[in-house]
């Protein structure tokens, strides 16, 4: 017995010297360099911007700590739009913020170009070395107004919340991002300076403040703005300036981005549900981008403005025109 | 044979034949025979427990049984008229002699008490317990009493799913979740059941615990694979478990208080049976910091469950009826409304008959309804609304016949009506139902071949009349074949294969490391129901009285299980895809008894591959080796220890392999600057093909009862992870840190018993 309880003991002292140390580890696997192309045309303009950049790696697990620009140059990269091939240009920028990279920001553009509604559009991008990234997009079509779904004027009558709505793309798959905003003058030494007020669609109480929330992107045809979100912004627009009078309300602007099915799921892949208690590892990523990383896409903006009633912007002692007393 | 569908004409001549072979049976009597029978039930003299898997052996011929998981054994084709002596023999009790004399076809009941010994390790009659197993078809079937669950270590809170850890080919994916993977199964194709009644969540906080509470438990069966007819719905393994009736005799309470959760448990008599509650309440989330990485965790949860049982001869001759109940309950609440709230719960409650009659003749009939409910409520953090409803009603009945050739037959039916709801909010904050219903119906029936002291052979089918889902094949037929061989009274050779069919499906991530939302929903309708084929060969050698060796070697294959689309992004993309699987593996088992003590050790090595969407990998359970070896050591006078070391080499995981600069979605669409907002964004490589370290780990425990007055005290002290091994759980890709499993932690738990 005494032999046996020893073993024991000695078999347990073994354990405990040689398995009580932390195993050395690295989750890190072997670096291949990957190739990012991103471009996202827009239909409200005629200049279209792509970047063009490499991975890197770290000897920690702070990307942050990398340094060098990732930026690729002297690539040839052309879109194609129909038949008409435009040539993207090398250009760059001094960054605002240059925290990780002091070099400028290089980008490539393409002036006058001309986007069509549901046509195919690619983008083929050559690198230095001869790598070739390539994607394609079709641009989708501007959402209209839906007039009878839409408030004339707010406040509405008898409703505390305001309906936009949009007549939708033929496409189910398209996802719509909202956007809405409050434009007002402010008189500033006597002139007038133009701002913009981003407009939530609602209020939470969090910690005891009211934190607001913002529209998110949908493939729903309409949005509801809460009368208590349009009164704390209009509120705030003059939070702790007693000069009330200085202000000059005009609308609300809602703003409809109408994305092509790459952006749609790109924003998805990049949503992250998190419940703060799952522990997920593996990110979800999405790229459209044939050869390499990145997205290209498109979007087409549409913009319509709703009527503040004047008595409503008078009730918070604003003013509803320049030059009103 | 697989997915085959038998013609109508075939079926119905089998079904036909089924049921005139269990009617002949009902109708038969023992005195239609030449020899005598015994029946038997077996219980705890002190409480009336019955005890099941107890071995009994008719000493003059060298032939026996065990009882069956409610006590009851039957015995027929004795010799009549001459004086027999009957051995019963349990784990933990003394071993009792009964002198008998049968009469010829008359059916001899007895009623049989043993009383508990002071020896709590497995010391049994091992010729006794030979004789009754010899024949016994129980490859990758492990079945777990009163005593051994006992004997188990305590821990944290005592758990009978953490131990079921401790056996080869069950795997975990570590300290902080109870769930368990079996062959190479996903953690959803385990089918666990309280007294025939599907739970279909059994854990407590994010799976920590299992929502059982072992005092109410009275012993379980766990196939591991290949699990016989009367058995379906899974793929991987089907666990039973059997709770107490109560104490027939005496009433008496129980208390316990642990690291986490307080406890009482009633019992006594009531007339014609017994009844049992027990109910468990946590009083604190301290303890979850050691598993989670120091976060606190709001979670607060209870358990209830209740058993009442009534055998009342001027009701019904030899029936038992019982009624069952078991409610659990979890809620994570936050005061944050940036945060969002979970709640889960389980409701099930079952009524059972239980009858036997003067033929040889075991008939129950059972209904339970089986609830399960779960919600993340989002509040304004950025989850989305879920909700899972899950709602089954079972019916099942079953017959078991003994011949005179000791053979045996059993057939039954099973009525699934499964209704699953399942809201999702989208990310337009539209709430839809991907729930659906249906109703299985599925017979079974199989014939056991036990003529043979040296062979026996458990052959049936179970057939599916209608499917749960819509694919769900009908006539869909899963042939199920068990057997042993024993060459020599030391060595016998055991198989079992078959095929298994699956038709419901949780909404797992697999990526996930901690999982709070697994809703159940019936596989959807473009996708084929999920079934496997298994085939298990082992040898089992009684290399002495106190030595023993098992080994098992396993082949599964599992076809078009359901695996999360990883490619989702719109909502008319679909939310499951399909795959296949397969896991092949050997086992060893080796159990020891000298002196005081008892050894057990277990060595594993399987390898588990999937395949979805034409990508072959490894799962996040595929661990290639693991050791588990456990000693324990009755020291006397009520004192026990044992020390369990655990090994596994390690878990697959994605490595990384560097960064890429990527816009930021959000940040875009609210400034439109495509040239400022960008962020570094992980690149990963080929899924799961790295490895974690090595896991391993040692836990002591120390048990003392304690008597004074008319109370008696349990004083459970265990050191878990003795020697502090980091082992890890896994690595914050974002900020490096290693998120390493349960440190050093001692933990005690106290019970009081009156």
């Amino acid at each position: 017995m005494k032999k046996i309880l020893f073993g024991i003991l000695l078999c347990s002292s073994a354990l405990v010297v040689t398995g009580c140390r932390e195993d050395s580890f690295s989750p890190k696997g072997e670096y291949k360099e990957k190739y990012v192309l991103t471009c996202i045309l827009r239909s409200d303009t005629t200049v279209q911007t792509a970047i063009l950049s490499r991975s890197y790696n770290v000897p920690g697990y702070d990307p942050l700590e990398n340094r060098t620009d990732p930026a690729i140059e002297n690539a040839d990269i052309r879109l194609w739009v129909g038949d008409s091939v435009y040539v993207m240009k090398g250009g760059e920028v001094p960054r605002g913020d240059t925290s990780r990279y002091n070099s400028p920001l290089k980008y490539y553009y393409a002036s006058n170009v001309k986007l069509y509604s549901f046509r195919e559009t690619e983008i083929l991008a050559v690198l230095p070395n001869g790598r070739k990234l390539h994607a394609r997009t079709i641009v989708p079509k501007p959402v209209s107004l839906d007039i009878s779904g839409t408030e004339e004027i707010i406040p509405p009558s008898g409703r505390d919340y305001v309906v936009a709505s949009w007549l939708p793309n033929s496409d189910p798959r398209t996802f719509y991002y909202p956007s809405f905003s409050i434009s007002y003058f402010r008189l500033e030494n006597g002139i007038p300076v133009r701002y913009v007020k981003k407009l939530p669609v609602k209020y939470v109480l969090s910690g005891g403040k009211y934190v607001p929330v913002y529209a998110s992107p949908t493939n729903e045809s309409a949005c509801i703005i809460e009368m208590d979100a349009i009164r704390r912004t209009l509120q705030e627009i003059s939070a702790g300036d007693p000069e009330k009078r200085n202000y000059v309300i005009l609308s609300v602007t809602a703003a409809i981005m109408t994305m092509d099915e790459n952006l749609s799921a790109y924003y998805s892949a990049s949503k992250i549900l998190d419940n703060g208690y799952s522990v997920k590892l593996d990110q979800t990523d999405f790229t459209n981008i044939e050869g390499g990383l990145g997205i290209f896409a498109s979007f087409a903006n549409t913009r319509f403005s709703i009527r503040l009633d004047k008595d409503y912007i008078k009730s918070f002692g604003y003013k509803t025109r320049l030059g009103d007393e | 044979m697989s997915g085959k569908k038998l013609p109508g004409s075939r079926f119905f001549l089998f079904t036909a034949l089924c049921l005139i072979i269990a009617l002949s049976c009902s109708t038969y009597t023992p005195a239609q025979s030449g020899g005598g029978y015994l029946r038997g039930l077996i219980t705890d003299s002190t409480s009336g427990e019955a005890l099941a898997y107890a071995s009994v052996v008719v000493k003059e011929i060298s032939t026996g049984a065990y009882s069956d998981s409610k006590g009851y054994f039957l015995i027929t084709s004795l010799p009549v008229g001459k004086p027999l002596t009957l051995v019963v023999s349990y784990m933990g009790y003394n071993t009792r002699k009964l002198n008998i004399r049968l009469e010829k076809g008359k059916m001899t009941h007895l009623d049989i008490k043993l009383a508990p010994s002071s020896l709590l390790l497995p010391v049994i009659e091992k010729t006794e317990k030979r004789i009754a197993e010899e024949n016994a078809t129980d490859i990758s079937l492990q079945r777990i009493t009163i005593k051994e669950l006992e004997l188990m270590p305590k821990g944290v809170e005592t758990d009978i799913f953490r131990s079921l850890q401790y056996m080869p080919g069950v795997r975990s994916t570590g300290d902080v979740s109870a769930r368990y993977y079996i062959r190479g199964g996903a953690s959803n194709q385990n089918l666990v059941m309280i007294n025939g009644a599907t739970i279909y969540n059994p854990f407590h906080a994010f799976g920590l615990f299992s929502i059982i509470d072992p005092e109410m438990v009275n012993n379980i069966e766990f196939y591991k694979g290949g699990f016989t007819a009367e058995y379906g719905g899974r793929v991987s393994s089907v666990m039973n478990i059997f709770t107490k009736d109560g104490n027939k005799n005496n009433y008496s309470t129980k208390v316990g208080i642990s690291y986490l959760s307080a406890k009482a448990l009633a019992e006594g008599p009531i007339p014609y049976g017994s009844f049992i509650v027990t109910g468990r309440k946590s009083y604190s989330s301290d303890v979850y910091k050691k598993f989670l990485n120091n976060k606190s965790i709001p979670l607060d949860f209870y358990d209830l469950s209740f058993k009442v049982n009534y055998a009342n001869p001027e009701f019904v001759e030899g029936s038992k009826i019982t009624f069952q109940g078991l409610l659990s309950d979890d809620r994570l609440m936050n005061n944050d409304p940036t945060k969002a709230d979970l709640k889960w719960s389980n409701g099930i409650f079952g009524f059972k008959w239980f009858q036997i009659s003067d033929s040889p003749l075991f008939f129950e009939m059972s209904f339970s309804v089986s609830n399960f409910m779960g919600e993340v409520i989002p509040n304004f953090s950025t989850s989305r609304s879920k909700k899972n409803e899950v709602r089954d009603v079972n019916m099942r009945m079953d017959c078991n016949y003994v011949y005179d050739s000791k053979d045996q037959l059993g057939v039954g039916l099973n009525i699934i009506n499964l209704n699953t709801k399942l809201f999702l909010e989208n990310l337009s904050g539209t709430v839809t139902d991907i729930g659906s219903h249906g109703t299985n119906f599925s017979v079974y029936a199989k014939y056991k071949y036990l003529r043979f002291k040296n062979l026996g052979i458990d052959l049936g089918t179970r057939i599916n009349l209608t499917g749960l889902s819509v694919n769900g094949g009908k006539f869909f037929n899963e042939p199920r074949l068990s057997f042993t061989y024993r060459f020599i009274p030391q060595l016998a050779l055991k198989g079992a294969c078959g095929i298994f069919q699956q038709e419901v499906t949780t909404l797992s991530d697999e990526s996930e490391v901690i999982s709070l939302f697994e809703p159940w929903v019936i596989i959807p309708e473009y996708l084929e129901p999920t079934n496997s084929t298994h085939y298990i060969l082992g040898l089992e050698a009684n290399l002495t009285e106190d030595l023993s060796l098992e080994t098992e070697g396993y082949y599964k294959y599992i076809k078009n299980f359901p695996a999360i689309n990883e490619k989702k992004v719109f909502e008319s993309d679909k939310d499951l895809v399909s795959g296949s699987g397969e896991a092949y593996g050997v086992e060893y088992l080796l159990k020891y008894k000298f002196l005081d003590f008892f050894f057990m050790g277990s060595y594993s090595m399987g390898w588990t591959y999937k395949t979805v969407e034409g990508w072959r990998y490894y799962p996040k359970y595929d661990s290639r080796h693991s050791v588990n070896l456990t000693l324990e050591w009755n020291m006397g006078k009520d004192w026990q220890a044992s020390i369990i070391w655990v090994y596994s080499s390690g878990l697959p995981f994605t490595k990384l392999t560097g960064y890429y600069d990527k816009l930021d979605a959000e940040e875009y669409f609210n400034n439109l600057n495509m040239l400022t907002p960008y962020q570094p964004f992980l690149l990963l490589g080929d899924k799961n093909l790295g490895r974690l370290p090595d896991y391993h780990r040692l836990d002591l425990s120390l048990s003392k009862k304690f008597s004074i007055a008319f109370a008696n005290f349990y004083v459970d002290v265990s050191v878990i992870n003795a020697y502090d091994r980091k082992n890890i759980f896994y690595f914050e890709r974002d900020t490096g840190k290693r998120v390493n499993m349960l440190p050093f932690l001692p933990t005690a738990t106290l019970k009081l018993e009156i």
